[in-house]
């Protein structure tokens, strides 16, 4: 079976539980092919932890988000930012086609 | 989509759901929740961006949305008309003023009153909040460490609400951010009796590296208080793990590819989660307004979530359990 395809957007501290969880012990049935954020240290920081794990994830700025869509093709969107932006990343995720997790 | 209610499936909550399905204290008709944030957790959301309204809607809609969210699943049923009262009256500067710190500063990093104060966060002795944050901070000036004192912050450490539900169960709700304990006490008043349970959890400051929310198996409770019968005490289910036990069952749920069917319908979706934030948005326009808000003030047309079954409120009642239990001992 395919594994199912994951974007997240938001890589503060609530966010790891969920990237471990992919990264680690559901890594058979889940890969991670995105990471968003408005703070480019923090994407760095959440990449370098997935490379380290031979996970190579292209990272993208918040104002990119149409674009980490568009050419990660993820099936579902993790959303994990700061909850004001929630319903901004969950409406465009659902318009673009995407599942949404959202943590909330 | 799905709406990541971890509470749901820790297993002492997920008991709780099952004793009350099971009718053992009839239908439910009023609930007493009380929810303890401690100095050290509650305050946390005072250094963050939580701390302003316009970015988490206050701890009713972005802490708060997680207990009411328990109790529309736990009584399987919606609210119907909420009224809050509210106020911040320790995380302001007044207090740090009591205290006698006259000369704090915006933020713990370079606070003078640091050695004396309570509340200080030094990010520098946590790695991982220092790899996120501080080490960061110069991509959106965003400080992970500020005062919990400051005059800036615009949520409340106090909050009171009553709710009534549509079934006509009514619920007594508070929240403290500022308690000596962490944890919550929660009762539900039935037909035919009345369940008491405690919960104590661990303290901890969010990305310390602890187990976030871990349940203290020795300060959780569950005792049974049946009309006319002796109460008793049952067996905690075991809890592991972060946010009661719940983390890892949710992420067996949410990342196995074929999740097993659950009689207590725990995996939510976004009907589930309006639901909940309903009655925290109600409670901020609540407190706003001065008077209790009806959700169809607010919202019109919204589905209702999936909830199993609960007892009937009709159902005969056997008024004398204990004298027919003793004679059906008496006669085999």
């Amino acid at each position: 079976m395919a594994k199912k395809r994951y974007a997240q957007v938001g890589v503060g501290d609530r966010s790891f539980m969920y990237s471990f969880a992919i990264a680690e012990p559901f890594r058979d049935h889940a890969e991670l092919v995105g990471l968003c954020d408005n703070n480019l240290g923090r994407l760095r920081t959440r990449a370098d932890w997935l490379a380290g794990r031979d996970l190579e994830v292209p990272i993208y700025l918040d104002t990119e988000f149409d674009r980490m869509i568009a050419e990660t093709k993820p099936d579902v969107v993790i959303v994990t930012s700061k909850d004001a932006t929630h319903d901004q990343y969950i409406c465009r995720a659902l318009e673009l086609g995407c599942d949404v997790i959202t943590d909330r | 989509m799905t709406v990541t209610f971890n509470y749901r499936y820790s297993p002492p909550r997920t008991q709780i759901k099952d004793l009350l399905m099971s009718g053992i204290i009839g239908n439910i008709v009023s609930v007493d929740f009380h929810w303890m944030l401690d100095t050290r957790h509650g305050a946390d959301y005072f250094r963050r961006w939580h701390r302003n309204k316009a970015n988490s809607g206050g701890l009713l809609v972005h802490k708060a949305t997680h207990h009411f969210d328990l109790v529309n699943w736990w009584l399987s049923d919606v609210p119907e008309r909420v009224y809050a009262e509210g106020a911040r009256n320790f995380y302001r500067p007044e207090t740090a003023e009591r205290y006698g710190f006259t000369r704090r500063s915006e933020r713990c990093l370079d606070c003078p009153e640091a050695e004396k104060c309570p509340f200080h966060l030094d990010l520098r002795a946590y790695p991982r909040l220092a790899e996120i944050y501080l080490k960061n901070e110069q991509f959106d000036g965003y400080f992970r460490d500020r005062c919990v004192f400051s005059g800036d912050i615009d949520i409340e450490d106090t909050m009171h609400l009553t709710v009534r539900y549509r079934s006509g169960a009514t619920m007594s709700y508070s929240l403290h951010a500022f308690m000596p304990w962490e944890g919550y006490t929660v009762t539900f008043n039935g037909t035919k009796g009345r369940i008491e349970h405690i919960a104590q959890e661990t303290v901890y400051i969010s990305g310390d590296g602890t187990v976030p929310g871990e349940l203290k198996p020795e300060g959780t409770r569950i005792r049974i208080f049946p009309h006319f019968q002796s109460p008793y005490e049952v067996e905690i289910w075991k809890a592991e793990g972060g946010h009661g036990g719940a983390d890892p069952v949710m992420l067996g749920v949410l990342f196995s590819p074929e999740p097993t069917p659950d009689k207590y319908l725990r995996a939510s979706d976004q009907r589930g989660g309006a639901w909940s934030i309903l009655t925290g948005i109600a409670g901020n326009r609540s407190m706003e307004w001065g008077r209790p808000v009806r959700i169809d003030e607010l919202v019109h047309g919204l589905e209702l979530p999936d909830y199993p079954p609960m007892p009937d409120p009709h159902e005969p009642i056997d008024p004398l359990p204990l004298k027919h239990s003793r004679a059906a001992r008496r006669s085999e």
